[in-house]
């Protein structure tokens, strides 16, 4: 950016987050199977792993196998039936753990890397994809393993950006790539092989209050409780969250909340009370890290004192949501979420004005 | 589970508000003990009655507005440090109580607290004690003289060089003890070297952002340097102005306040220039010595315009994007 | 803290209206700098409420009993000049009682002619007879008065230690900031806040018990319902 731009902008493009990944990343992942997954029954497949396999063949293993992509929780076989109405040029596989804590797709790229780039090179192949490549995230530092820089021949890149960026990142790809999760492919190959029914996930297991933080292979449907007793917990944590640190969901029931396929990881945190109780300061640190360029600050006081016209003049319905915002605050203030409520609050006032 | 609802995300950056304010009192500790070495321990005293006045003003405010008190909340400390700083090393201790006190009760609970006062606390309670006490705020004592803890005769006012300047005079104190601070003046303020130490370290710490300053003294380089006495070069003049006095202290902690400055990147700068011109006209035409304490006094009042101004501004200067198309053709398919 | 005393408090509120409930100076704002600057002691708050009550009492009276014959611009022009006109008995009045503080009064004495509680009163006074009139310009007066003396009492107290001239602290450091506008006008803002606490606290008070007794009573009725059906 030039001077002037940088000056003339109120923000610098996002923030580059702790990344915190080890130990989990660079142990390999354990094993927390529970009967459904003992007793599964593997079906035929149908198809050689060795020779090429088709398009239409690929997408009835999928089904039969019930693969589920963990980016995004839609079936592997939908997915790759809906590229035919399009040329797919590229195919990536997505290793891209660009929250704090998780690292549940690099982990078995990592650990079992011919088998995900196998049966990356299977969809590539039957897509008549020419490229395909892994994306993993660049702004990982003080990592145990090094990330190679190209796995059994196909190219790792490092998608580089501040966060939020990494969602635009994907965007610049353009409309002929098809991006799979790593994890799914490592399911596409065992289905592909061993006919094996996918009932597991993976699923990143850490935060301050666990005492081992690693990566688990665990049953879909397993309770949280259970996976943080087989991991250990240092004390009573604050919170537990399922999902991402900056986006996931508040764990209220641990005995009762299962594990799904998407769910990539489970967070326990314990927070200092007092550290919550402060007044904005008024630093701009907000202003600052709004990918945006929005005034969270102002935004805040707007929704706080029901000043809803003046925050959709301050562009309120531009907000993508993504929290940085609240997590620079020095105040500890919840202005992610109160300006994710005053949009829609916003919204809500909208819709009978336009009936 | 607790009472406290949370919401994501759950994870924050470790720096707090308490971080932030305990960074500028560290960077306020060498001062400290600068003064130590030039005027004895009378400067701890000092600095102890203001910061326990504070603290004491700000916690009946708290039970005044039925609030928990926040023992984490460190704000009073940096106001009774601040107005520690610029205080003369003699004065007599109800003036530093009384300031203190004025800081708090008037300037910062009744607009709503930490965070939501419109004029910095520490210059308003020093602007209160000036223009009650004029005497005993401008009545300096000579550097490497030991007060004792209690003011009697034996101690002798001289007047500092802002006296001279302020008249149109030449102060004819060398650029080393400019520097270095060993010429009468207030207890903190007249450290130019290790209040640009304390400088770097707030930078790095980013509790300062870096153009702030620079474009307040740029100002006050400009103007020092165009309208400077007979008989001065202009660095000499622009080095008497900007080191002689508390101008550099108030750059540096003063204007950088997070509560009372806007909050833009232009706009800041903005102010920061135009608290510096505002500087120096205050020198060449008010009859008091503190000119940089009102001039920021005068800023905070108009703080809100600039960021008015800046927010008028950026939509001219960055029009938006079109916006994204709602059929979701564009962007890689997942 | 029981309600008696919340209600005889409530009471003396209502009998006293425009001197403790809804004073023009602390809960209007009217007439603020006419009342704060001029009482820098006793002595300027006497001079100051003597000469308002020669200005103001008799021009509300009169615009009671001329009212509606003239437009609201009409009543802008009349209602200040009849003012001016009495200020020159109020004047004589003033130095003769002490020559000094006509001098110190200097310009706000002249401002009694034109100001906020002047004009409020005339267009209250409009909606009234002429009795009545007379009664809320003085209790609008005897308000302002009220507010002036306190203040000027401890701004003269903090500023020079005296009462009336007369000396009474003499080692107590003084605050010089009393003496000036400045001081008056924060004194002034804490004074109301001072009488905004204590009327809310009896507030909150009456609201809490009223809440107690009306949950006793729902209580008490539920009871003899029940006690009702189980017959």
């Amino acid at each position: 950016m030039s001077f002037f731009h940088w000056l003339a902008t109120g923000s610098s493009n996002g923030i580059l987050l702790e990344q915190e990944k080890e130990p989990a990343l660079s142990k390999p992942f354990l094993p927390f199977y529970s009967a459904a997954t003992l007793q599964s029954q593997s079906f035929d497949p149908g198809c050689s792993a060795d020779g090429p396999i088709g398009k239409e063949d690929l997408c009835r293993v999928a089904r039969l196998a019930h693969i589920i992509d963990e980016r995004d929780g839609n079936l592997l076989a939908d997915k790759i039936e809906h590229c035919s109405a399009q040329k797919i040029s590229v195919v990536c596989a997505d290793a891209i753990d660009d929250e704090p804590y998780v690292s549940s797709q690099i982990s078995p790229l990592l650990h079992c890397r011919s088998q995900v780039v196998e049966a990356l090179t299977w969809v590539a192949d039957a897509l008549k994809a020419d490229q395909r490549f892994i994306a993993v995230y660049k702004n990982m530092s003080s990592l145990n393993t090094k990330i190679p820089a190209s796995i059994e021949g196909v190219p790792v890149r490092r998608m580089e950006g501040r966060y939020p960026m990494e969602i635009r990142a994907f965007r610049a790809l353009g409309d002929d790539t098809l991006i799979i999760g790593s994890a799914a492919l490592l399911h596409l190959y065992r289905a592909v092989t061993e006919g094996r029914v996918q009932t597991t996930s993976f699923v990143t297991v850490a935060g301050n209050c666990v005492t081992s933080p690693c990566n688990l292979e665990v049953t879909i449907g397993t309770p949280v409780a259970q996976i943080l007793e087989r991991c250990g917990l240092l004390r009573e944590p604050t919170y537990l969250i399922e999902g991402s640190a900056m986006h996931g969901i508040c764990v209220t029931d641990p005995e009762n909340t299962a594990v799904r396929a998407d769910t990539r990881s489970i967070l326990a945190f314990h927070v200092d009370r007092q550290e919550q109780l402060y007044n904005c300061i008024g630093c701009g640190r907000c202003i600052e890290a709004c990918p945006l360029g929005l005034n969270p600050h102002k935004l805040y006081q707007c929704v706080t004192t029901a000043h809803l016209n003046k925050a959709t003049l301050l562009g309120i319905d531009r907000c993508i949501g993504c929290a940085t915002c609240s997590y620079i605050c020095p105040s500890r203030l919840d202005l992610a979420h109160t300006i994710t409520e005053g949009k829609r609050r916003c919204a809500s006032r909208k819709e009978p004005a336009d009936r | 589970m607790n009472p406290l609802i949370h919401h994501a995300p759950y994870i924050r950056h470790p720096e707090s508000s308490r971080t932030v304010m305990s960074d500028m009192i560290i960077a306020l500790m060498p001062l400290f003990c600068m003064s130590f070495f030039y005027y004895g321990p009378r400067v701890f005293l000092v600095g102890g009655v203001s910061v326990l006045t504070c603290l004491l003003a700000d916690w009946m405010c708290s039970l005044l507005l039925h609030q928990k008190n926040n023992p984490r909340d460190l704000s009073p400390v940096v106001t009774g440090l601040i107005i520690t700083m610029l205080v003369p090393p003699a004065v007599a201790l109800y003036v530093v109580v009384w300031a203190s006190l004025f800081a708090i009760l008037v300037a910062k609970a009744p607009f709503g607290g930490t965070g939501h006062n419109i004029f910095n606390p520490a210059a308003a309670g020093l602007a209160f004690s000036t223009i009650c006490w004029s005497g005993q705020m401008f009545g300096y004592t000579s550097a490497m003289q030991r007060l004792p803890m209690v003011i009697d005769e034996t101690v002798r006012f001289v007047q500092g060089p802002t006296a001279a300047l302020k008249v149109g005079g030449i102060s004819r104190i060398g650029l080393t003890e400019l520097l270095l601070g060993n010429f009468p003046g207030p207890i903190g303020s007249t450290h130019t070297l290790i209040i640009f130490a304390c400088l770097i370290y707030l930078v790095a710490r980013s509790a300062v952002r870096w153009y702030l300053p620079l474009s307040y003294v740029a100002a006050v380089s400009l103007l020092s340097a165009c309208y400077r006495p007979f008989g001065v070069t202009p660095l000499e003049s622009i080095a008497n102005e900007l080191f002689a006095g508390s101008l550099f202290f108030v750059a540096v902690y003063l204007l950088c306040d997070p509560v009372t400055t806007p909050k833009y990147r232009i706009s800041r700068v903005l102010y920061g220039f135009s608290a510096g011109l505002l500087t120096m006209l205050f020198r060449y035409y008010s009859p008091f010595e503190l000119s940089a304490v009102f001039a920021i006094l005068a800023m905070n009042a108009l703080a809100p315009a600039f960021d008015c101004f800046c927010e008028w501004l950026m939509p001219r200067l960055h029009p938006l994007p079109a916006p994204a198309k709602a059929d979701g053709k564009g962007g890689a398919r997942s | 803290m029981n309600l008696t005393f919340a209600r005889k408090y409530y009471r003396l509120l209502s009998k006293t209206e425009g001197i403790l409930y809804q004073n023009p100076l602390l809960a209007l704002g009217l007439a603020l700098p006419l009342a704060v600057i001029p009482s820098f002691s006793i002595t300027g708050a006497v001079a100051i409420s003597l000469a308002m009550l020669l200005c103001f009492v008799p021009t509300v009276f009169l615009a009671s009993l001329l009212r509606g014959r003239f437009s609201t611009a009409g009543q802008v022009i009349v209602y200040p000049l009849v003012s001016c006109l009495l200020l020159i008995p109020a004047g004589k009045l003033v130095s003769w009682i002490s020559p000094l503080i006509f001098d110190t009064l200097g310009v706000y004495f002249s401002l009694i002619c034109v100001n906020s509680l002047l004009m409020f009163s005339v267009g209250q006074a409009q909606k009234k007879t002429p009795f009545a009139a007379l009664k809320l310009a003085l209790r609008q007066w005897l308000g302002a008065t009220l507010v002036a003396l306190v203040l000027g009492l401890i701004r003269e107290l903090t500023g020079s230690g005296s009462v009336w001239g007369v000396t009474l602290l003499r080692n107590i450091p003084r605050l010089p900031v009393a003496q000036m506008a400045m001081g008056g006008f924060i004194l002034m803002g804490f004074f109301a806040a001072l009488c905004r606490l204590i009327h809310r606290s009896i507030l909150r008070f009456t609201i809490k018990s009223g809440a107690a007794l009306d949950a006793a009573a729902l209580a008490q009725n539920q009871e003899n319902s029940q006690g009702g059906e189980d017959r």
